[in-house]
């Protein structure tokens, strides 16, 4: 066997079976649905929403763990094998972090919004050990030095925060058994923040610094400032977490300084990789990921204010909004919109024939209509929380369920391209009509 | 005398990045082709990130069509990432390509 042949083998044992990947984004797409959903059901709690069991609650977890996290799990175990050059262990134990993570959301977030503590103590037992499982998984496959030593940083900063998300949520789940560690108010505030910025943040964070590159065929972003915002990205939420703990305004601005510049190096990276690349049109996909970076700067800003009540009594609830819907959500939707098409023409090749074009497994007209819904919910549900407006996010909620639904679509085009491509073996053509491309020379 | 090498690379001009529609010739991804023994051909070759979910795909796809071709016995495929594949990799006709 040639070195070449070793080479590919290796390769090709670090792409998982397609179910996998795909089962963890179908679940995302159907927690996205039943989110923006339970959002309009409880439109008019959740501009003076200020924690608590109820809808709003549910909804919130439905998108951090049902489509932030279930995403972050199936992008994660998919490309990070390929980035340590380390095969992921038996595909039986991700399996078995998809079901206990879906099925711990379904009773979770039922519990959650039905005010039932059984539901929500099995649901909250089941996500907290998929997160477990799911994190040692990871920290296994991180422990490889490979390259791309910014992606591998970041992405090792958010499995630690992994662990400290699913313990914290452990925490406040006892609360409902009536076992009360700490004051429930500043748990959940360090939750949000080790959930939010930590775990999902430093994942967005690891991704772009290898996804934006990839598409926009450019320059990698400079790696010394992508390791500075990495470890200014940890120390911010540090002093974070001790300004909660301590009550402190000057170490609140002092986190929020510091992930201001965290923020800037991030942004500055993508601004080189966006600068340098060859690809001129990126897509409506891309509008949604430059959005959910205009938005990161706007979310710490919010941040800061809400601990100073600069913006009423309502300002908690805009900056929690900003943090998963703005910037975190509107992040991963765009992304899904690439990579989904992307893993899905990769999935779709046939032996001695070239995958599709990714523009073949895509439909660019749901794409936009679903980009379209987002982000005018996004602003809609913004303006109903600052207004005290239970209309405004009820309207903002049925676009974003419309565009959620739009997505729905995207999802299973994607995926039935995907089927009929593996179906249709090496002789039929495709869905555009052109003919396969295989390889014969003479 | 037909140079392999030659053809090799035309080969390799049938494969497509299914991202960026554009062969893996004019994206940059082929440093080298040689041919140090009569009909073996090897070929250095790298990917725009280390994490592209596409590289084994195009590692295969790539040794297939080059072993397609008439007169190669032997194909090795050299995965390298020394030097990074950066955008100054694309020849001027992927760039035209890209720009439409």
């Amino acid at each position: 066997m040639s070195a070449g042949g070793r080479v590919l083998g290796g390769a090709h044992g670090r792409l998982l079976p397609v179910s996998i990947p795909f089962s963890f984004f179908a679940a995302a797409v159907i927690f996205h649905i039943a989110a923006w959903a339970c959002l309009l059901l409880a439109a008019d709690e959740i501009p003076n929403f200020q924690g608590g069991l109820g809808l709003p609650l549910a909804t919130l977890h439905l998108i951090t763990l049902g489509v932030l996290t279930m995403t972050a799990f199936g992008a994660a175990f998919q490309l990070l094998p390929v980035a340590t050059r380390e095969a992921m262990p038996a595909p039986f134990l991700m399996r078995l972090v998809f079901i206990l993570l879906a099925l711990g959301t379904l009773g979770l977030t039922h519990g959650m919004a039905s005010f039932q503590v059984l539901p929500l103590a099995i649901g909250g037992s089941a996500a907290m050990l998929a997160m477990l499982l799911g994190g040692i998984l990871l920290s296994v496959n991180l422990l490889r030095n490979a390259g791309m030593p910014v992606v591998l940083t970041f992405a090792r900063l958010a499995v630690i925060c992994l662990f400290g998300v699913a313990g914290l949520g452990s925490l406040l789940a006892l609360r409902y058994a009536g076992i009360a560690i700490a004051e429930s108010q500043m748990l959940a505030a360090i939750h949000m923040i080790v959930g939010g910025f930590g775990f999902m943040g430093m994942l967005v964070f690891g991704f772009s610094y290898v996804l934006v590159p990839m598409f926009g065929l450019s320059n990698m972003p400079s790696a010394a400032e992508g390791l500075l915002a990495a470890f200014v990205s940890a120390g911010a939420i540090l002093v974070a977490i001790a300004s909660i703990i301590a009550g402190s305004g000057n170490l609140v601005i002092l986190a929020g300084l510091a992930g201001m510049i965290a923020t800037l190096l991030y942004l500055r990276g993508m601004m080189q990789a966006m600068g340098s690349r060859m690809k001129r049109r990126m897509g409506v996909s891309f509008v949604l990921v430059r959005v959910a970076w205009a938005m990161l700067p706007l979310c710490i800003l919010a941040g800061v204010a809400a601990q100073f009540d600069l913006l009423g009594d309502r300002s908690g609830t805009f900056f929690g909004f900003l943090l998963f819907f703005g910037w975190l959500l509107t992040f991963l939707v765009g992304v899904l919109q690439r990579i989904m098409p992307f893993l899905a023409s990769m999935h779709a090749a046939q032996a001695g024939r070239q995958p599709p074009l990714v523009t073949e497994m895509s439909s660019q007209g749901t794409m936009t209509i679903h980009a379209i819904c987002h982000l005018a919910a996004v602003a809609l549900i913004a303006m109903g929380i600052l207004l005290d407006s239970g209309w405004t996010v009820r309207a903002g909620a049925i676009i974003g369920l419309a565009g959620a639904l739009a997505f729905a679509w995207f999802s299973w085009q994607v995926v039935s391209r995907m089927m009929r491509r593996k179906a249709s073996g090496s002789t039929e053509t495709d869905t555009t009509g052109a003919a396969p491309r295989e390889f014969s020379h003479g | 005398m037909v140079d392999l090498t030659d053809q090799a690379r035309d080969a390799l001009k049938q494969v497509l990045d299914p991202e960026a529609g554009i062969n893996i010739v004019d994206l940059g991804l082929i440093c080298d082709i040689r041919e140090p023994h009569h009909g073996h051909v090897e070929i250095d070759m790298t990917f725009t990130t280390e994490v592209c979910p596409a590289g084994p795909y195009l590692m295969q796809a790539a040794e297939e069509s080059v072993q397609a071709v008439s007169g190669i016995e032997a194909v090795e495929i050299i995965l390298t990432f020394d030097p990074p594949w950066t955008p100054d990799r694309i020849t001027a006709d992927g760039r035209a390509f890209l720009r439409l």
